[in-house]
């Protein structure tokens, strides 16, 4: 699977870059291609393209907060957790992804 | 090219902290006495506190494996700064894996537009703290020199 992702958490210094850790482990772990955009404290980084979301097959938002830029992710498939649960369990959300995607 | 005159990211390391408190909320107190003191900046260890306390109570900043990231807005900080404790007294952190605590990472940033390049370097101290590899090798880190060395490493690393 082409997985993206956005992490955004309150202060943006900690769980944001957190997630995006676990998130890139456990979908490589699973032999997936995976891009984290990051929406912190330092502004947006490793920018997801119109391109990279056009050819994803799912979006992940672990967001506490909104997030810029929106507009991009109007067709694609989306799940939407809290950011503790990308810390907690990323590999349990990469198989429920792969089971809803597979179905 | 010129370079524009960085001050380092302020670091205060302490191993083998004696905490007297076993509750989250108390030990706050007594770890923002401890990095206040010796902080440069004069921020008080109230606002510390109440920076720490403001953060903890959206969701618990314990991770998993007995660490734990606690950080805020801190009223009156100029520059971002790294507080790094390892308790002797680990304590129930409400962690995202339930178990006790030992290592913090203690984050505080100003309440206005801070350094970008010390954020910078916290984010990626953040990456790197949640790998559990690294987790194993900041276990066996041994006194506050090889601590800070160990972070520093983290910061200069280019990779990405």
């Amino acid at each position: 699977m082409n997985i993206i992702a956005v992490t955004a958490c309150a202060t943006g210094v900690a769980h944001t870059f957190m997630a995006k850790r676990t998130l890139e482990e456990a979908a490589k772990k699973r032999g997936h291609q995976i891009k984290v955009e990051t929406q912190g404290a330092t502004g947006i980084e490793d920018e997801l393209t119109q391109k990279e979301v056009n050819e994803a097959d799912i979006l992940i938002l672990a967001v506490e907060v909104g997030i810029a830029k929106k507009e991009r992710f109007e067709k694609i498939k989306k799940v939407e957790i809290p950011i503790s649960t990308a810390i907690k369990n990323a590999d349990g959300l990469i198989q429920k992804i792969e089971e809803k995607l597979h179905q | 090219m010129k370079e524009k005159e960085i001050v380092p990211l302020e670091m205060f390391v302490q191993l083998s902290f004696p905490n007297a408190k076993r509750n989250k909320l108390a030990l706050f107190e007594e770890v923002a006495a401890a990095a206040a003191d010796h902080l440069k900046d004069s921020v008080s260890a109230a606002a510390i506190v109440s920076g720490l306390k403001e953060r903890e109570a959206l969701s618990t900043t314990g991770f998993g494996n007995g660490f734990a990231i606690p950080h805020g807005k801190i009223a009156g900080l100029q520059y971002p700064m790294l507080a790094v404790f390892r308790l002797k007294n680990p304590i129930d952190w409400e962690a995202l894996d339930d178990q006790m605590v030992s290592h913090l990472f203690i984050i505080l940033v100003p309440e206005n537009d801070a350094e970008q390049t010390h954020l910078k370097l916290l984010s990626k101290l953040s990456y790197e703290l949640v790998n559990q590899e690294v987790q194993e090798q900041i276990r066996q880190i041994k006194n506050e020199a090889e601590m800070t060395k160990w972070i520093e490493s983290v910061f200069q690393n280019e990779e990405k």
